[in-house]
Formats: structure tokens, sequence, C-alpha cells
């Protein structure tokens, strides 16, 4: 979890009185104490990357001297930050839009219709967020193989997707349920067929669910390492590499080369995307979070 | 969570890294070492990172959890004559503790993986000091190529968690506080 937040008021809603005794005091210390904690770290990769190899090694607490902007160039470029942001991006993208698509076609036909085996169907769909990542890790690869999926872009992108599905497909399940059978009704009265229901109707009806499962499936696919590194072995795969796969590759090969202001460029541009967008969905992250704990 | 790892393993780097640079500017020499080196250190060294990297989650959990308790029971606990210690364990401790049940059990799937934090800043060394279960298949499986072996230890895991779970859900029982 990338998404590193100075504490929100979490005093608000325990403050009864307002009086500034010593127990306020200390706990407001610790507070800031901690934000600092929190942001120090992502402020000195933000001002490192802008310092001289030299100035990294010897004087960790000093600024720079002049900015390097050049590093950023150094990273994108010549240490392929800019190939593996493409590859991470392309993947996920892929991943989100198969997971959203086919998560809420499931959900809304489990939710919404009546068939034979439709609990079996759902069970088996919600069973799948029992299994961790790692009891499947060994069969996973061997089946990506015998696929010959090993390594290409694809192939992450259908497993990103396997691995989403569940989630996906009991909360928006959940989500269906709550939506008004009403407006299903009206629309078919009007002549509608399914398709049209549920891409015309309901798919708008059921947008804030899918905002927030989709935040969260973004986080996961966009966070995700062990899949990457097991997946995307063999011949010509690190062109094929996503960032988080990329930056631990450069954190290692940094070491010998010696280039550590494209070390720290490659992390400051990896850190910018779930920053940008935790500040943008702050409040649908929240809100989402808030809607998990009811269920 | 990648990032979090070559962030830290930066950090903690012996002679550019932010700590010993800070122990160095306080005069405190003595008490910098190479952090990742020492396998006394290096265990204790990924505890602190997943502590640092969960902690923001948790409080946007809590967060979230303690606005949908209703004012009023606060002014009622204060009418009352609760102090602030008896209403943070008598009122929002209680209303919150479903919240806290999740969060508990979440958390130690998160540290029994634990997988790229440990691959990434130290690869489970020097020698087995900071090794976890996840890095553990990993290397089974694909750096000695004992398939089998590491697909055995995925069951294990498995179980490990889900008893871990069970156990942390049942300890903790309570009452359910009906709002």
């Amino acid at each position: 979890m990338t998404a590193v937040l100075s504490p929100p008021a979490v005093t608000a809603p325990a403050a009864p009185s307002r009086r500034l005794g010593g127990f306020s005091v200390l706990s407001h210390a610790f507070l800031i104490g901690w934000a600092v904690l929190t942001t120090l770290p992502l402020l000195w990769a933000v001002v490192s990357s802008l310092k001289s190899d030299n100035e990294i090694l010897t004087d960790p607490w000093g600024l720079p001297a002049d900015l390097r902007w050049s590093n950023f160039a150094r990273a994108w470029n010549d240490a392929h930050i800019g190939r593996y942001f493409l590859n991470s991006t392309i993947v996920v993208a892929g991943a989100l839009v198969l997971t959203m698509l086919f998560g809420a076609m499931a959900a809304y036909v489990l939710a919404r219709y009546r068939f034979r085996g439709a609990r079996v169907v759902y069970f088996a769909f919600v069973g799948g967020m029992m299994f961790p990542v790692f009891l499947a890790l060994v069969p996973l690869f061997f089946v990506v193989r015998n696929l010959g999926l090993l390594g290409t872009l694809p192939g992450l992108i259908l497993v990103y997707a396997a691995y989403s599905l569940p989630f996906t497909v009991f909360f928006l399940t959940a989500f269906f349920r709550t939506l008004p059978t009403s407006v299903a009704e009206a629309a078919m009265v009007d002549g509608c067929g399914h398709f049209r229901l549920f891409f015309q109707v309901m798919l708008p009806m059921a947008r804030p669910g899918l905002v927030s499962v989709g935040i969260f499936t973004f986080l996961f696919q966009w966070n995700q390492y062990v899949l990457p590194i097991v997946l995307m072995q063999g011949e010509g795969a690190e062109k094929r590499w996503v960032l988080a796969q990329g930056l631990t590759a450069l954190a290692v090969n940094e070491g010998y080369q010696g280039d550590y202001g494209a070390l720290f460029a490659g992390m400051t541009i990896a850190m910018l995307p779930v920053l940008i967008g935790y500040v943008i969905f702050h409040r649908q992250v929240q809100s989402g979070l808030a809607a998990g704990q009811m269920r | 969570m990648a990032i979090v790892g070559v962030l830290w393993k930066e950090m903690f780097a012996p002679n550019s890294g932010l700590i010993n640079g800070l122990l160095h500017a306080a005069g405190l020499d003595g008490l910098a070492r190479p952090w990742l080196g020492d396998p006394r250190f290096s265990f204790w060294c990924l505890a602190i990172v997943l502590l640092w990297s969960n902690v923001g989650f948790y409080v946007v959990l809590f967060s979230a959890a303690m606005q949908s308790i209703p004012r009023d029971i606060y002014e009622a606990a204060l009418l009352d004559g609760a102090g602030r210690g008896a209403t943070l364990f008598r009122v929002t401790v209680p209303l919150v503790w479903d919240s806290i049940q999740v969060a508990w059990v979440y958390l130690a799937i998160i540290a029994i993986d634990a997988f790229a934090v440990a691959q990434i800043i130290t690869n489970g060394g020097p020698g087995y000091s900071s090794d976890v279960v996840g890095l553990r298949l990993y290397k089974t499986a694909f750096d000695e190529s004992q398939f089998g072996y590491a697909s055995a230890i995925g069951v294990a895991m498995f179980f490990l968690t889900l008893s871990v779970a069970a156990v942390f859900l049942r300890v903790t029982r309570r009452e359910r506080v009906e709002l």
C-alpha cells in the first residue's frame, strides 16, 4: 500500500471538550510527529532525485546545490523507466477494463436473474476471494507457461483480471441488489431488451459502486509485485517488465553502476500516479472503506 | 509496495541512508551501523517498514468507521460524566470493534506473506535472519526449482493464515453493539 497519507482529523469525533489539557498537547505532538515520519521519506526521495550522485552518497540530509532535472531524463530513457511505465499502464488498463466489464456483467446476472446453479456460481466466485495469491503461485506459473503466455503482456492482463474478479463480483452483486427493481421493470415495459437494459439503464445506475470497486482494483493491480516477477520471466521478458519490477531491478543494478540520481528519479516517477490518484479520489476511497465495513 | 521497499532500502543504506545520516548529524556515531547487514537488526528493519507503510491505511479505515458513529452518543456520554478515557474505551472502541477485528485479520495476512518488502530490502538475509514464508516459497520454486515442495509450502501457508484468522476472530469475539 503506497497510498501514504498524513493522518486526517482523527481527534475530531472524540473531542467533546475543547480545552487544551496536557493530554491534548501530547496527542497532537504525537500526531504531528507521525505525520512528519510518514512524509519525510517520500520528501527525501523527491529531494534526492534532484541531487548529483556525489551529494547523495556523502550528504543524505543536504539540499541539492543545483537542481538536476537530467536525472529524470536518464531514468526515463537510459534506465527504461518510461518503457516500464508504459507497460504498467497497458497491463493495468487492459486488466481493469476486463475486470470491470466481466465483473459487472456476472454480478448483474447473479443479482437479478434466477436460474439453476446461480448460487453455486456465486459461491465459486466468492470462494476465489479466499485464495491468497501465494497458494496458487506455482500451478499458475505452469498454466501460464503451457498457454505460451509467459513473459507476455496479455498473459499478465488475464492473470490480473482473474485475481480481481472475485472481489469485483462480490461487491457489485451486493450493489446491484440494492438498486430499485422498478426502474428495470419500467424499461422492460418500454420495450428494452436485456442487453440495452444492462448497458443503458443498470450500468449508469451502478456508477458509484463501479467507481469505488474500480479504485480498489486499480490499486491492487498497480501495486502488484509478486505476480509480475513470477510471470515475466524468460527470454526478452525484461522489455515487458512492469514498473514495480523494473524499479526493483534498477535498485539492484544501480548499486553496481552507481547512478543513484536516476534511481531516485525513477522512484519519484513511480510514486506520482498513486499519490495523484489518491489526492483526486480520497473521498471515494474513504466512503468505499466505510461501505466495505457494512457488509 | 515495491516502491516502499526500494525507498526503505535506500533509507537504511550504511553511508548514504537517511537514518545513519540522522545519527551522524545528532552526534550518535556509535549507534550508526549497517542496519540491513546485521542479522540482529535486519528482521526488525522489515517490521518497521511494514509498520510505516500500513499505518496510513488503518488511519483511513478507523477514521471512516469513527465518523459513522452518531455524535449524540458522545454528547450523552459527556452528560453522564464520562471522561476522555471512558469515552474512548466504553464508547468508541466497542462501536468500531468490527473494524478492529477486520483490521487484525487483514494485518495478520499481510504480515504472513510480507513478500515484496522482504524480497526487495534484504532478500531474507543476512543468512536466514529476515526470511518470511512467502519469500521461502518463491525461492524454493523459482531459484531451486523444487516446485512440488513450494506448492506444499503454499498450502501450509494457506492453512496457517486461515487458522490465524479463525483464532483471531474467535478470541476477539464480543457481543455486537447495535446502533
